[in-house]
């Protein structure tokens, strides 16, 4: 019989799949360390994970209580912070065998803790979540540093300015809260309420979902959603670009083929050429990752095959790219496995190859 | 007997499940407390029925929309008031939330505790729909004994 003729082998485009780490539950997301030779990411239970990027092998930190909620790293390169919806707030040196926390304590809010940044000289970090407080603490103990009062919604998001002055919060009803950390007390408010809906006057939908600062601290970066509806939360993915100096929105990053089920942009992560990386995940079976250069109307490239998007992370050898993605999830009723048990959901860190050579012009 | 329904809505959280419970868990929790303690304080709560339900429970683990999807294997209702032993819990889950691991109970108990609770027989028959026979609760099912007084 004649050899069938070879399937052609479709063009991975911009991102070329190097390793699916599939994971059996939830992950939050997940970041490469600043050495380089780890990717570490948030459990929803309670557990660290960390893979060798060379081997893959994996390993679990335990030292918290709930989901994971956030990790950063120290400048030092060596020192990890981490915190979960429980408010446990734990220091690690991420790179040891087993790491144990070097510090750890269990008191930083009330309620579900959803942020943590830590400061450009790495003094401070700062977290908050539904106690509507931003609490600062010191890196080398976990001490106290002082507390900022009066969001009027849960804190979904923090950011240090990279000159270290001020620090951001953003909370669940759409307002920006510019602190100065000199003064220790607002300098502003800046209003992003496009990040939020209030429908039929019962349920708050939204909110900041991430901050960051880009372009040398000139640009402040706002993403999340256009909600729609609530109970489905049907929500368009947007990232909001904000001068710093005047707090005007610049720019609204929103593709022209976005729609109301591709849900929330979870993360923004910026690539030395300037474009920047955004991982959306929206209702089961939908999400995009974009490619986008700010001052660009439309994303220089766009990935739909990438679905329920939390976080993107670009290694520091500029090439590498980790996504985070958690399943799809059963459903309704009653899926069960093989062996009749409850059909859980599950997760996968997918690193990818970067060429942005590949990345076009945008079109549109 | 005078039957008053109040309706919660927006629980259909199959999106953001945890950021739309914090919205809708205090306006759910307060008003139901006060409700409660201004029912006791009054007396009223001896002769009264409250009853708090819903229709199916959610799924134990979140989607891909940090929602929680429908699961009809697996949920409360919390009952207080007349005709009813106070602080009783009755059935539990499996550790993992999933399926009922002791004492199930379905609407049809329900129904027969709750008439046992104000008095009315749940064995009655009523004749409805051109004259047929309707038993007021299933005849399959039982009052939930470790809860009435």
């Amino acid at each position: 019989m004649p050899a069938k003729p070879a399937k052609p082998v479709k063009d991975p485009g911009p991102l070329k799949l190097l390793k699916a780490l599939d994971h059996d539950r939830e992950l939050g997301g997940a970041w490469f360390s600043p050495c380089g030779k780890y990717l570490l990411a948030m459990g929803c239970d309670a557990l660290i994970y960390r893979w060798d990027v060379e081997s893959w092998t994996k390993s679990a930190l335990a030292a918290h209580d709930g989901w994971l909620s956030g990790i950063v790293f120290h400048p030092d390169r060596e020192r990890m912070f981490s915190i979960d919806s429980w408010g446990r707030l734990n220091s690690w040196r991420y790179a040891e065998a087993a790491p144990k926390p070097l510090w750890s304590r269990g008191d930083t809010h009330k309620g579900w803790t959803k942020a943590l940044a830590i400061s450009p000289d790495g003094r401070l970090l700062a977290t908050a979540g539904a106690d509507q407080i931003v609490r600062l603490w010191s890196t080398s103990d976990g001490a106290p540093a002082g507390e900022f009062a009066g969001h009027a919604s849960p804190v979904q998001s923090l950011a240090f300015s990279p000159d270290g002055l001020a620090l951001v919060s953003g909370e669940l009803k759409g307002i920006v809260k510019h602190w100065d950390l000199a003064a220790r007390k607002v300098a502003r408010e800046i209003d992003v309420k496009l990040l939020y809906l209030h429908p039929d006057s019962i349920n708050d939908v939204g909110g900041v979902r991430h901050l960051s600062f880009v372009d040398a601290g000139r640009t402040l970066v706002c993403a999340g959603a256009q909600p729609m509806t609530s109970g489905f939360v049907t929500a368009k993915p947007v990232v909001l670009l904000l001068d710093w100096n005047s707090g005007k929105q610049t720019q609204m990053l929103q593709a022209a083929d976005v729609t109301p089920q591709d849900g929330f942009a979870f993360d923004v992560t910026p690539h030395p050429s300037g474009h920047l990386l955004i991982a959306c995940g929206g209702s089961p079976g939908r999400g995009v990752v974009w490619i986008w250069k700010p001052g660009q109307p439309a994303p220089a490239y766009a990935n739909r095959e990438l679905l329920h998007n939390r976080t993107i992370s670009l290694h520091p050898d500029g090439v590498r790219v980790a996504v985070t993605q958690v399943g799809r999830g059963g459903g309704n009723g009653r899926k069960l496995d093989p062996r009749g048990e409850y059909l859980g959901n599950n997760a996968s860190a997918r690193v990818f190859e970067l060429s942005m050579d590949k990345v076009g012009l945008p079109k549109g | 007997m005078t039957f008053v329904k109040v309706t919660s809505f927006h629980w259909d959280t199959h999106g953001d499940n945890f950021n739309l419970h914090q919205c809708l868990v205090p306006k759910f929790d307060q008003p139901f407390a006060a409700l409660i303690e201004d029912l006791a304080a009054s007396g009223a709560l001896e002769h009264t029925l409250v009853v708090c339900m819903s229709e199916f429970g959610r799924t134990p683990r979140i989607n891909g929309h940090v929602g929680r999807d429908h699961w009809p294997e697996a949920w409360s209702v919390a009952m207080a008031g007349t005709g009813l032993a106070k602080g009783a819990v009755i059935g539990k889950t499996n550790d993992k939330g999933t399926f009922v691991s002791d004492r199930p109970c379905d609407v049809g108990h329900l129904f027969h505790t709750w008439f046992r609770a104000l008095g009315i027989d749940p064995h009655k028959t009523q004749y409805d729909n051109q004259g047929q026979p309707l038993p007021l609760a299933n005849e399959e099912c039982e009052p939930i004994k470790e809860i009435l007084v």
